[in-house]
């Protein structure tokens, strides 16, 4: 398993933990993306999640570079799932491991916002009543 | 030269794919945009607010682009 992957398939956090671990970790910090039921008072069936699967890893691998040129001594793993995806399925797992709890904290959070901003993934919400992409502006 | 779609734009176009004629000389994002307006009169409009990618790097319509290129639109991401 690859630290910057997109899969088909069910993402489990202690495969994740496995790619990170570290003699010199004393951190590791986790974030787990799941899809939610209720946003803005509208129920979820779904998620459909679609990847430019090449490009998606390249730019995750980018976003591995850019921690560890800010955050040295860190290991970084990010798996993020596409395909259709039910309540409380896990999306994305980051995984950051360093010497001390603050970088891990400080890389883990900055690398979800950069998976947000530049890793070409886009959901489609299934609702009851219809569907849509989000932040579509089409 | 290959054109990808993703995500809305491709609902958009019908297609996921386009197969674009090699020019003799490299062209600029703006003129493949213009000749995909001809071709998708639907995507008119929103094919002006996506981002575009060449060979996996964000581009802008002044980017060059040439025969071994591989060129995506796609919506504003969303993953997480």
């Amino acid at each position: 398993m690859t630290h910057f992957r997109i899969t088909k398939d069910a993402i489990y956090p202690q495969d994740v933990i496995h790619l990170v671990e570290n003699r010199n970790a004393g951190a590791i910090n986790l974030f787990i993306g799941t899809v939610r039921e209720l946003t803005n008072g509208r129920r979820t069936i779904s998620l459909e999640y679609e990847a430019y699967e090449g490009m998606a890893e390249k730019k995750l691998r980018d976003i591995g570079d850019e921690i560890l040129s800010e955050y040295p001594d860190s290991t970084v793993a990010i798996v993020h799932r596409i395909g259709r995806l039910g309540i409380s399925d896990i999306a994305v797992i980051v995984a950051v491991s360093s010497p001390h709890r603050v970088q891990s904290f400080d890389a883990c959070r900055f690398a979800i916002e950069r998976v947000k901003q530049i890793v070409p993934i886009w959901k489609k919400e299934i609702l009851e009543d219809g569907e849509y992409w989000v932040g579509d502006t089409q | 030269m290959k054109i990808l779609f993703f995500a809305g734009i491709a609902d958009l176009a019908g297609t996921t794919i386009v197969y674009y004629p090699t020019p003799k000389e490299p062209i600029d994002i703006k003129k493949i945009k213009e000749s995909l307006y001809l071709t998708f009169p639907s995507i008119r409009g929103s094919l002006d607010r996506c981002l575009v990618a060449v060979n996996y790097e964000y581009a802008s319509d002044d980017t060059k682009v040439s025969e071994q290129d591989e060129i995506a639109f796609f919506p504003t991401v969303s993953g997480g």
